[in-house]
């Protein structure tokens, strides 16, 4: 019997249900965007479940379902372990470490943003410009993957051309950040969060029916591979460790992350709110498992088959959507494609608020200091959040190489930045204004100038072995170092030693920091 | 082996997950009952608690 509705019809019915949703809930919820603040950082009005989901929402985005899916395919099992340690270190301690600190030490210092906070917690504009330039010129960047990881997925389960996706979906994104700022981008990530739950618990369900469980899940991979189900298996400790890390501790330097913290509406919301994100976060697990999954249920040699166009290397990708249309039924992958598209649209969404803000509050009003009523800065951020979200489109449009080189590192260039001056300007008294600046310019650049090499086959991990085999203390099997990792440790000893040696911050700054 | 045919070490991923979860829940609970016991916070600060 032929079926009534196409499986790429129903698909797009739940999609369009979801898009017409989503601009209802971004453009109600977004009108009362009066001042800067309001723009910025929702009044910092936002309840525990909003703020929780929508942080869960603007983590894990298109790319973690499809390519966390991928590795799942590739390595096995053993990926599981970067699930794990997002909701470890990703969620649970960025919450319950860094939460309550940031949140009442934004508000006593009044800063909106995190250049901001910068500038108010040490007394360094340096360090805000500098801070600000990075999340403008990467998070721009790191756009573009976003943009691209959404482009692909509707691309493989609607078949509509890349550009045609990309367009869509970074429109509907642009049309109720203008109009509606950071309440509409917390709001319809709330949503959006969600459908990436149900829509990753449903293909995880048909996926284990369709594998006939867990047992037969782990014995057909066994026969594939040991490697498959082992751990650290055919990943290895180096990239399986620097992987967790670089996408669990990233976060806590991540300024669209944590501004959450910044906007919650009262300190002891981030009790529960930390609970929520902890457990709203257990969904990371799921794109490693289904990916695993698909690697047991199609070998590598059947997805090569039956994607000629796709580059053999790049096949893995294919895995998470190939299950989709494989196990799934047309309802719940229409909910599972709305789901992907809805992890990209939160990420994409919240960082077009944290470069507008950069922009219109750290950059023209603060460094250049431009005079604006709070009517104006809303329009501005406006037109700026318009402005960065069209140059990310358009740019994702036909991404040049270099562009989707630097995608692969921005994260980790924007984490090595902001990390340790966030951590220690709320902890440390003795954090001083050189020590912060010095470890932002030492961690980023660092972190930037070792990937840079890496990618030109000039591998700085090279000559760090070299260096300790004469003192016999290099590796048995040499392996390849990603930036973020030196780029951290650098920025770290950068911070303690420079602020032991300089000028202590002033009292008085302290004292309005601290509140004691 | 773990359940399902895992290996230990690969399963341990499930309980650390787990864990993180009751972590939170104990570090929520934990936390009411310290919070206010520090006489170094501002009246606005209480009333935001």
């Amino acid at each position: 019997m032929t079926k009534l509705f196409s499986d790429s019809n129903v698909y797009l019915g739940i999609l369009i249900l979801y898009i017409i949703g989503i601009i209802l809930v971004g453009v109600l919820v977004g009108r009362k965007s009066k001042k800067g603040s309001d723009y910025f950082l929702g009044g910092r009005s936002i309840g525990a479940w909003a703020t929780a989901f929508s942080f869960v929402a603007a983590y894990f985005s298109s790319v973690l379902i499809i390519g966390g899916g991928g590795f799942g395919y590739k390595f096995g099992l053993s990926s599981i372990w970067i699930g794990a340690i997002n909701v470890l270190v990703g969620c649970f301690m960025a919450w319950a470490i860094l939460g309550r600190p940031v949140r009442r030490m934004t508000q006593r210092l009044g800063s909106i943003t995190v250049p901001g906070f910068f500038a108010e917690r040490f007394g360094s504009p340096a360090s805000r410009l500098f801070s600000a330039a990075v999340i403008i010129i990467f998070l721009i960047i790191y756009n573009v993957s976003v943009l691209k990881g959404m482009g692909n997925a509707l691309e493989v389960l609607l078949g509509w051309p890349y550009w045609v996706a990309v367009l869509v979906s970074g429109a509907i994104i642009l049309l109720y950040v203008a109009v509606g700022g950071y309440l509409a981008v917390v709001w319809t990530s709330f949503v959006q969060a969600w459908v990436m739950i149900f829509g990753l618990i449903f293909l995880t369900i048909f996926a284990l029916i369709a594998i006939g469980g867990l047992s037969n899940l782990t014995a057909s991979l066994s026969k594939v591979s040991m490697g498959l189900v082992d751990t650290p298996g055919e990943w290895g400790w180096a990239g399986l460790i620097s992987m967790s890390l670089i996408l669990s501790f990233g976060v806590w330097g991540m300024p669209q992350l944590i501004i959450r913290f910044y906007s919650i509406k009262k300190a002891k919301l981030l009790r529960i709110g930390t609970v929520l994100a902890t457990l709203g976060g257990t969904i990371a697990l799921l794109p490693y498992l289904n990916g695993a999954i698909a690697r047991a249920l199609y070998p590598e040699a059947e997805l090569i088959k039956l994607y000629p166009n796709v580059p053999a290397n790049l096949i893995a990708d294919r895995a998470i959507p190939h299950l989709v249309k494989e196990v799934l039924p047309s309802w719940a992958g229409g909910l599972l494609l709305a789901g992907v598209i809805a992890a990209g649209m939160s990420t994409f969404a919240a960082i077009l608020i944290i470069i507008s803000s950069a922009v219109v509050r750290d950059v023209v009003q603060k460094s250049i200091k431009v005079e604006m009523s709070e009517k104006k800065v809303v329009i501005w951020g406006r037109i700026v959040s318009l402005g960065a979200g069209l140059l990310s489109l358009l740019i994702a449009l036909r991404p040049p190489d270099l562009i989707l080189v630097i995608t692969t590192f921005a994260w980790a260039v924007i984490a090595s930045t902001n990390l340790w001056p966030i951590l220690f300007g709320v902890y440390w008294k003795r954090a001083s204004r050189a020590g912060v600046f010095a470890s932002m310019v030492s961690g980023g650049t660092l972190a930037l100038l070792w990937e840079i090499l890496r990618k030109v086959n000039l591998d700085p991990t090279e000559l760090l072995w070299k260096f300790l085999a004469l003192f016999k203390a290099a590796p048995e099997k040499p392996f390849s170092i990603h930036g973020f990792i030196p780029g951290m440790i650098v920025a770290l000893l950068v911070i303690v030693l420079v602020s032991i040696f300089t000028k202590r911050p002033e009292p008085a700054r302290l004292k309005k920091a601290f509140g004691s | 082996m773990a359940p399902f045919g895992f290996t230990w070490l690969t399963f341990a991923a499930f309980i650390v997950t787990g864990l993180s979860v009751v972590a939170a829940v104990l570090w929520a609970i934990f936390t009411r009952n310290t919070r206010n016991t520090r006489n170094t916070r501002s009246k606005k600060e209480d009333e935001d608690d």
